[in-house]
């Protein structure tokens, strides 16, 4: 419908059980055959991009997660060093008093 | 100001000007739709009683009167369209993100393809040799069924009536659970069934017992070998401590179970994902000031914690919308007196008025909890090039 030479766009389901669905396509002059085609292949072009686009955000993110958990790790260690650092010092404290 | 009867020298520069001139280049006049035309064509509306606005306005021509064109072109579709992933999972099953740019229909379709027409394998066939538990055989074949399993279903074939069960179709496990009298109950948990890359290991009765026995499946080669995936990571279920049945001392359970590929329209068990749903990108508007007393138990009153208050300055205050993603609509912003029991005496408020719940008509949150077969983004991702290649059948039929 929201193709600018459909005047009106509709289906229809007969019967739940059989498989079947009616269509309705009309146009503003255009043979309603050619503008179903076309609807359906921008319809596949937009769900190409849909996925294009989602595939890229998805590895974005997956990368960034990796860069922070590698940070954090980073940090970690860190702190582990310096809190060894500091037990050792206390230890050679305590043996001097 | 020329009087009637006088002629008027039009020069060449002015006729220029004439055929060139549009009102609407005007820079004091409005382009774009009038604002509350733009509010009933994007966003919906939660009033009190019922929602309003849900519906999108799909006609190219609606707004034709006005000047604007509400058809959707692949251009503006693709440098509008955007994804935003939220929040994946620490194992990797749950997958949040935003979908912004795209029409309701078409997200509703991706769902609908997560729940219903992705592949996946589970249980089809038990073959039940020894069962003397509790548990009836029926029962417990349901349950297998039921079982999630960790197998990608693009590497396996669909398998139709007339075909033989073979390496390419099936995977074959195995589960043989005891309780010994003098035992306790025993729990029969899915870690305890085991893949048979073989194929079948039970014996068709044939009358000929010269030829070779044969089995319920007829492997040519071990799927060790067809799959080098599976060579070091045998395939098992996706979870190990899913309880089948529970044994009583003295009780015993011996089956074959076949996986075969198919989809979730025709039974529930071949869903790949455990749920998939989105909802709109809640908008919360205050339409006047809310201060101070009223503030407070505005903040008070939302169980979500959407709203917060700030400072003014001179020690008064004033609510401000901090979290509106996480409003849930329930509403309890808008009931009379803000939800709060009505003492005997106190002036009764109406409905409050100046709180406007919305939701935005394009953009979607949408969540995929997998069950273990397939990560969720490839889910979707595969859920997209389904709906091409419907797009495509459609298309060649018609031609």
């Amino acid at each position: 419908m929201t193709y600018p030479r459909v005047t009106l766009a509709g289906y229809s389901i007969p019967h739940p059980s059989l498989e079947c669905v009616n269509v309705r396509v009309q146009t503003t002059g255009d043979p309603a055959r050619e503008v179903l085609k076309d609807a359906c292949q921008e319809l596949m072009l937009m769900n190409r991009h849909v996925r294009s686009v989602f595939d890229k955000d998805v590895s974005e993110f997956k990368e960034e997660q990796a860069h922070l958990k590698a940070e954090e790790e980073r940090k970690n260690a860190e702190e582990e060093e310096l809190k060894k650092q500091r037990d050792l010092l206390e230890s050679m404290d305590i043996e001097s008093n | 100001m020329t009087t009637k009867g006088e002629k008027r020298i039009v020069s060449e520069e002015d006729k220029i000007f004439a055929k060139n001139f549009n009102i609407m280049d005007h820079p004091d006049i409005p382009t774009g739709l009038p604002p509350h035309l733009q509010l009933q064509r994007t966003r919906v509306l939660c009033k009190n009683d019922a929602p309003i606005h849900t519906a999108s306005v799909s006609y190219s021509g609606a707004y034709n009167a006005v000047g604007v064109d509400n058809s959707v072109k692949l251009e503006n579709f693709s440098e509008n369209f955007k994804v935003d992933v939220i929040e994946i999972s620490k194992d990797g099953m749950e997958l949040t993100f935003d979908m912004i740019g795209i029409d309701a229909a078409i997200a509703n379709a991706f769902r609908r393809i997560l729940l219903a027409e992705l592949p996946t394998m589970a249980f089809e066939k038990v073959f039940i040799a020894n069962n003397t538990s509790i548990v009836q055989d029926e029962v417990l074949a349901q349950r297998m069924g039921l079982v999630p399993i960790a197998a990608d279903p693009k590497l396996f074939e669909y398998l139709s009536e007339n075909d033989q069960p073979n390496e390419k179709n099936t995977i074959v496990f195995k589960l043989h659970a005891k309780c010994a009298k003098g035992e306790g109950r025993k729990k029969v948990l899915t870690e305890q069934l085991i893949w048979l890359p073989n194929g079948s290991e039970l014996v068709k009765e044939s009358g000929d017992s010269n030829s070779k026995p044969k089995t319920y499946t007829s492997f040519s080669r071990s799927q060790k070998e067809s799959f080098p995936e599976f060579a070091d990571n045998p395939i098992t279920p996706s979870y190990p401590d899913i309880l089948i049945a529970k044994l009583g001392p003295g009780h015993e359970i011996e089956l074959e179970a076949h996986a075969v590929k198919g989809i979730g329209k025709t039974h529930a068990k071949w869903s790949p994902v455990a749920t998939a749903w989105y909802r709109m990108l809640p908008e919360v508007i205050l339409l006047g000031e809310v201060e101070d007393e009223d503030a407070e138990r505005l903040v008070k009153a939302c169980p979500e914690n959407v709203f917060d208050i700030e400072d003014m300055g001179n020690g008064r205050k004033r609510a401000t919308v901090a979290r509106p993603r996480d409003c849930t609509l329930c509403r309890q912003c808008v009931r009379q007196n803000y939800g709060e029991e009505v003492n005997k005496g106190v002036e009764e408020k109406e409905w409050i008025e100046n709180v406007s719940l919305r939701r935005v008509k394009n953009h979607f949150i949408f969540k995929i909890e997998s069950t273990g077969s397939l990560p969720p983004d490839v889910l979707f991702t595969e859920a997209v090039k389904i709906l091409e290649d419907k797009c495509e059948r459609v298309i060649a039929n018609l031609s």
